[in-house]
This record gives structure tokens, C-alpha cells and sequence, in this order.
């Protein structure tokens, strides 16, 4: 599964496959937030297939409730909601109650929340997992609904998406060197159909799927893997990084070169969590 | 009537012993986790064999001597207490990659029938592995008995399986590390 070659044919062919359908796409009758999901979707579970990945059923673990169930709403979802057309509150509401949903639905199942070695065994008891759902959920929300607002003051829907691929493409390889390899596999899949998706002409990017990949992909990779918290948040919060420079270099300076300065920022907090990770891994003599 | 009371009184009287009788001829035994091994070898990309074992093993054994087949062995192992000597690996080993420790913390088997053969017992019995339950049939040798320390009797059995990590889900990275996988089990029981 994860020879090199075969990783970077498919990963070359996620890129092209989202381009290309997301190129085809603008012409289309389902132009729009409709061409934006297809693309990315097409993109990424083309590139899965490639390497053989796909969920299982039943569903019974964290990948299979990712690539089975997360993924494929979240892109129906999303295009569903934009094509209501401007932002409302139906739409704010419904990506609350998404945020809300993705880690329980990442851990269920699991030593978190079930109690698989008799009553009493789970790992949080109830009011922890209350608390810790919770805490999740409202990051989650505030995160994505902070991701809108950027994308909105962005001179390009891209570059909130672009921003996200950046910090998917750090979430890869951290989660991989965290011991949990085909996790990280999936984030780099997902970041490079996003990039293609993108950056077809005509496009019209939506932040919806790129953000519930990132955060069940930090949460499969804290949990299920050894990704450590600080990392795991520094990568959550990195896709907000591109809109520092639209905060603070208001004036001065072009749209595109705070964007670029942006998603600059993005990419060095993926680097500082890669770097970590390396680090980690490194010290300790490889398995292989 | 005075004698189909004594009649039914001799009857149940009979039934009784002879289930007194069953039940010491069969003997339970509580697994003693500090001299039983659970251990595996796996190839890695065909060049050579990665061996390990689970540290954490419970269950509990029958034995019935005059009637084998009703004989019954039961086993658990924490999943997450793989030690290949390499802490970075069974870190990965317990990921999702392969065993999912966090998703499916139990290994277990638990048999439904055993039959006497000529070199020990043949035994089959639900194996659970990676959420998947699948029937397997192995040969336990050994059953010899001993009491060691004194008042401490003891039963010990060996039995040898190959399984196949993809027939219970655990389809990752074949063939970088192998599908087939040879265990081997060797246990003390202390008598109950």
C-alpha cells in the first residue's frame, strides 16, 4: 500500500482528477457549489482507490466512519447549503450542528465512549465525555464559522481552501510519524484534491469539507494515534494563519500579498508541526 | 405409593451422585498469566520474521477426563499490551494500521467443541480478533498435570495456529507486513 511511486501516482492523479472535474464542472448544469464537492469528492476517492483504500462495511472503525459517513455528507451537505445561496443563518446553524457531530462520530464506538470491557470500563466517564465532546464541538464551530468569515474578507474563496489544503498537507505527515500511517495518507489525498479542486478556473470553493477532513483527520490522528495535543491544535488553527495579514495589514498592501503572506504563515505552522513530529519519531530508532 | 417414593427417592438420589460424579471429574482452572505466552511472528516485506507477544492474557479452562468433549477453554488478551521490543512499532501495531487497540481492546477465543485425537485435543472455537469473530480449529498438546508450589496443581497446554490478519479486517499494508501470521499459545491453568 505504501510504495512510494504509487503513493505520488496517486496523489498526482487526485490533483488532476479534482482539476479536471472541477474544470468540467463550471460548464456544467451543476456549476457552482455543486462542481466545487464533485470535484474534490471525485478527486479524493479516485485517489483512494489507487492505493486500495476504501471504507468498510460495516462500518466499525474511525476511517470507515470518515471516508464512509463524514466525508460524503459534508459534500452533499455543503453544496446543499450554498446552493440556498448567501450565507444564512440556516446555514450557520447547520454547520454548528456538523461541528458539533464529527468528533462523537470519529469516537464511537471506541475505548472513549463505549464501555467494551464490561460497565464502567470507558475511558471518560460520562460527564468527561460531556465535557470533552463539548469542548470539541464549540471549537469546531467557532473555528469553521471564523474559516467563513475569512474566506469572505479573502480577494478568493481559494485561498480559505488553499489555506486548509496547507495545513492538511502538515496533518499528513505529523499523523503518519504519530504512528498512525494510513490516516496520514488520507490527509495528503485530501489536501492535493482540494488543491485541484481549487485551483480550476471558474471555481467556487467552499471551506465545509476541507474543515471536517482536517478536524476528523486531528482527531482520528490525537486519539486513534500518537499525535500530541499541541501539535493536533497548532495544525486546527493553522487555516486561520492566512487571515492574520487581513487582520493586520489592512492597508499598504495589496489583497494578494496579505492572501500569499497568509497561507506563507499556514504553510511554517505545518512546517514547526512536521518538524515535531520528525523529531519525535527520530529519537526514538525507526521500526524500519 | 410407599414404593414409588422410594423409587423416586433412589432415582434422584442416583442423578445427584452422578452429577457429583461429573463435576469431579472435571476440573477448572484460572489461566496463571505469569506462565502462559501468547506470541506471533509476522514476515516483514519478506525478508525476515518480526516476533512478538501479548503480555496481558486472562481466561479459564475445563478439563473433563472422562468425557473430553465436554471439555471448554475460554482466553482474553488486551490488545493493547503487544510488545515486539520496539516501542515505536507497537505503537503502530495497536494504531488503526493494524490492531485498532483503541477501537477493539479485547482478543479472544472461546471454544465450542473438543474432540480427543491421537496427539491431544482437537479444538475448535470462536476467535475474536479486530471486531471479527471467525471459527478456527487447532491441536492442544500437553495436559500434563503437576502441583507446584505444594497445593498449587497446575495443567499446562501448547497449541500452534496460523491465521490471516485480512480474514478479520486488518487488511493494511500487505504485503510490507505479511497477511499470514503464526501463533503460538502456551498455558498454565491453576486449579480452582
Amino acid at each position: 500500500m505504501f510504495e512510494p511511486t504509487i503513493v505520488l501516482e496517486a496523489s498526482a492523479v487526485a490533483w488532476s482528477t479534482a482539476f479536471l472535474v472541477g474544470v468540467i464542472g463550471r460548464r456544467g448544469p451543476w456549476r457552482g457549489g455543486w462542481a466545487f464537492s464533485l470535484a474534490v469528492g471525485s478527486g479524493f476517492y479516485v485517489g483512494l482507490a489507487m492505493l486500495g483504500v476504501r471504507p468498510h462495511w460495516s462500518i466499525q472503525e474511525d476511517q470507515d466512519r470518515l471516508l464512509g459517513l463524514l466525508i460524503p455528507t459534508i459534500l452533499i451537505a455543503e453544496s446543499g447549503v450554498r446552493a440556498l445561496g448567501r450565507p444564512s443563518r440556516f446555514g450557520l446553524a447547520a454547520r454548528l450542528v456538523a461541528a458539533s457531530a464529527v468528533a462523537p462520530t470519529i469516537l464511537h464506538g471506541s475505548i472513549y465512549l463505549a464501555d467494551l470491557d464490561g460497565p464502567g470500563s470507558a475511558a471518560w466517564t460520562p460527564s468527561q465525555r460531556g465535557l470533552i465532546l463539548g469542548a470539541l464541538g464549540l471549537a469546531a464551530g467557532c473555528n469553521w464559522s471564523a474559516q467563513v468569515r475569512l474566506q469572505d474578507r479573502s480577494p478568493s474563496a481559494a485561498v480559505g481552501v488553499l489555506a486548509q489544503a496547507a495545513a492538511l498537507l502538515g496533518a499528513g505527515p505529523a499523523i503518519a510519524l504519530s504512528g498512525y500511517a494510513s490516516a496520514g495518507l488520507i490527509a495528503v489525498l485530501l489536501a492535493l484534491a482540494l488543491l485541484g479542486a481549487s485551483t480550476a478556473p471558474g471555481s467556487r470553493p467552499g471551506p465545509g469539507v476541507g474543515f471536517v477532513g482536517l478536524f476528523s483527520l486531528l482527531t482520528m490522528g490525537a486519539f486513534f494515534g500518537r499525535l500530541g495535543a499541541v501539535e493536533a491544535g497548532v495544525l486546527f488553527l493553522a487555516p486561520l494563519l492566512a487571515g492574520v495579514p487581513e487582520l493586520v495589514l489592512r492597508s499598504g498592501s495589496t489583497p494578494w500579498r496579505r492572501a500569499v503572506l497568509g497561507l506563507a504563515l499556514t504553510a511554517c505552522g505545518s512546517a514547526v508541526v512536521i518538524a515535531s513530529a520528525w523529531r519525535r519519531f527520530a529519537s526514538v530508532a525507526p521500526p524500519f | 405409593m410407599h414404593g414409588m417414593v422410594l423409587k423416586f427417592g433412589l432415582i434422584a438420589a442416583a442423578a445427584v451422585g452422578c452429577s457429583a460424579a461429573a463435576a469431579r471429574a472435571a476440573d477448572s482452572y484460572t489461566i496463571d498469566p505469569a506462565h502462559t505466552s501468547v506470541t506471533f511472528k509476522a514476515e516483514h516485506a519478506g525478508l525476515s520474521w518480526i516476533h512478538g507477544r501479548f503480555n496481558d492474557v486472562s481466561g479459564e479452562f475445563r478439563v473433563d477426563g472422562e468425557r473430553p468433549s465436554s471439555s471448554r477453554f475460554a482466553l482474553s488478551i488486551k490488545t493493547e499490551s503487544i510488545d515486539t521490543a520496539n516501542k515505536q512499532r507497537d505503537e503502530h501495531l495497536s494504531s488503526p494500521d493494524f490492531f485498532n487497540a483503541k477501537q477493539f481492546p479485547t482478543i479472544s477465543f472461546k471454544s465450542t467443541s473438543v474432540k480427543p485425537v491421537e496427539r491431544g485435543l482437537e479444538v475448535t472455537g470462536d476467535f475474536t480478533l479486530h471486531g471479527k469473530t471467525r471459527p478456527v480449529t487447532f491441536l492442544l498438546t500437553g495436559g500434563k498435570t503437576g502441583e507446584l508450589p505444594p497445593g498449587v496443581h497446575r495443567r499446562g497446554y501448547t497449541a500452534r495456529l496460523k491465521i490471516k490478519r485480512s480474514d478479520f479486517g486488518m487488511d493494511k499494508m500487505i504485503p510490507m507486513a505479511g497477511d499470514e501470521v503464526h501463533v503460538e499459545i502456551s498455558f498454565e491453568g491453576i486449579k480452582s
